[in-house]
């Protein structure tokens, strides 16, 4: 406590000059060299009940930053089953044409659990790059064209309102479902 | 002109009779304007030709190249049967060798006889002699599906604007 209230007392000092003089304070030192020796010292971070974070140089080091009930993750599989929590979750690419007509053609590239990706917005998003996103093509509003062969990817596709629009070059478009509901069209 | 198909590689459960209410309520009477799968460009002819939304499982054999498991829904000519973009004597064949057939709980329309009589009178073909087939009603009942392929039920199908 008292090391807080010495720091706001020089609470300018923290806003606006310089955060590592602020530490020192907070640490009761009075000198830099003191911040040094201070964040070293076992007994003094104990009795602050200060909790050391070890820089993330080894995996296990990586794993220990994170907790599930109280357990760290210490495996491989613990952390893979973070990240795939993580996954579950991405929303992935989300493309909002704000009532304009827009054309795509820089691929969205695709990585394991992606989120896949989202058109919606009033006007017409055009795709003419080799997409390879493994998420789901979502339209929630709009008009989503594919405007080459190769533009939308097989996944599953949703068309929740809006329409998805095969163009005159989009030739075969390969899908593993198709879900169409409220007023989404796929427009062939 | 556009040439698009689409392809829904299924994993367990068949989808089929989704996509076929999919494609039935985009119809929506001929007007293409519903939820679903329409097609716009099938919404007038091409050089005289008329086009609509095909559909065939490939578990029932009738697409060539099309495998079990896998849904093709394609903007092609009405009476393209077999969905290779002709209409010609492959697709008659199977139209005739499943004619009178049903799905469960279908039958045969006065409409899917006039349509056949239409195909027939179009394509300069001798017209097949059925036993039990109920004459027409009238023109004006062409609408909806107008081809039955399959003995187990409807595939192939084409819907057009009346």
């Amino acid at each position: 406590m008292r090391a807080c209230r010495g720091a706001y007392r020089v609470g300018f000092i923290c806003r606006t000059t310089n955060p590592i003089i602020a530490y020192n304070l907070l640490c009761e030192g009075d000198c830099l060299q003191d911040l040094e020796r201070l964040r070293n010292d076992e007994a003094y971070l104990d009795a602050l009940g200060a909790s050391r974070i070890p820089d993330p140089t080894t995996a296990g080091d990586f794993c220990r930053r994170f907790e599930r009930g109280g357990e760290a993750f210490h495996s491989g599989d613990q952390v893979m089953g973070l990240m795939d929590a993580i996954n579950s979750v991405r929303v992935g690419a989300i493309v909002n044409n704000g009532g304009f007509s827009i054309t795509l053609a820089q691929p969205f590239l695709g990585t394991t659990n992606d989120g896949g990706f989202t058109s919606e917005g009033g006007g017409t998003t055009t795709l003419v790059g080799a997409n390879t996103y493994n998420g789901s093509t979502k339209v929630s509003w709009g008009t989503l064209v594919i405007g080459v062969n190769g533009a939308l990817p097989n996944t599953s596709v949703a068309i929740t309102g809006g329409t998805l629009q095969l163009g005159a070059g989009a030739g075969l478009a390969q899908m593993t479902s198709l879900s169409i509901t409220g007023n989404g069209v796929l427009d062939v | 002109m556009n040439n698009n198909h689409a392809i829904i590689t299924y994993g367990s459960s068949d989808p089929f009779s989704t996509i076929a209410g999919y494609i039935a309520s985009g119809y929506n009477g001929g007007a293409w304007n519903g939820p679903g799968v329409i097609s716009t460009a099938a919404l007038t002819p091409t050089n005289g030709l008329f086009y609509g939304v095909g559909y065939a499982d490939g578990a029932d054999g009738i697409v060539s190249g099309l495998s079990s498991g896998q849904i093709e829904v394609k903007y092609t000519l009405l009476g393209d049967a077999n969905l290779d973009g002709l209409v010609n004597a492959a697709d008659f064949t199977d139209l005739a060798a499943n004619f009178n057939q049903s799905v469960s709980g279908a039958d045969v329309s006065a409409g899917d006889v006039a349509a056949l009589d239409a195909f027939v009178a179009a394509n300069g073909l001798p017209l097949p002699t059925f036993a039990n087939v109920p004459e027409p009603a009238s023109a004006a009942a062409v609408t909806g599906v107008l081809f039955v392929m399959a003995p187990r039920r409807r595939r192939g199908a084409s819907r057009r604007p009346s």
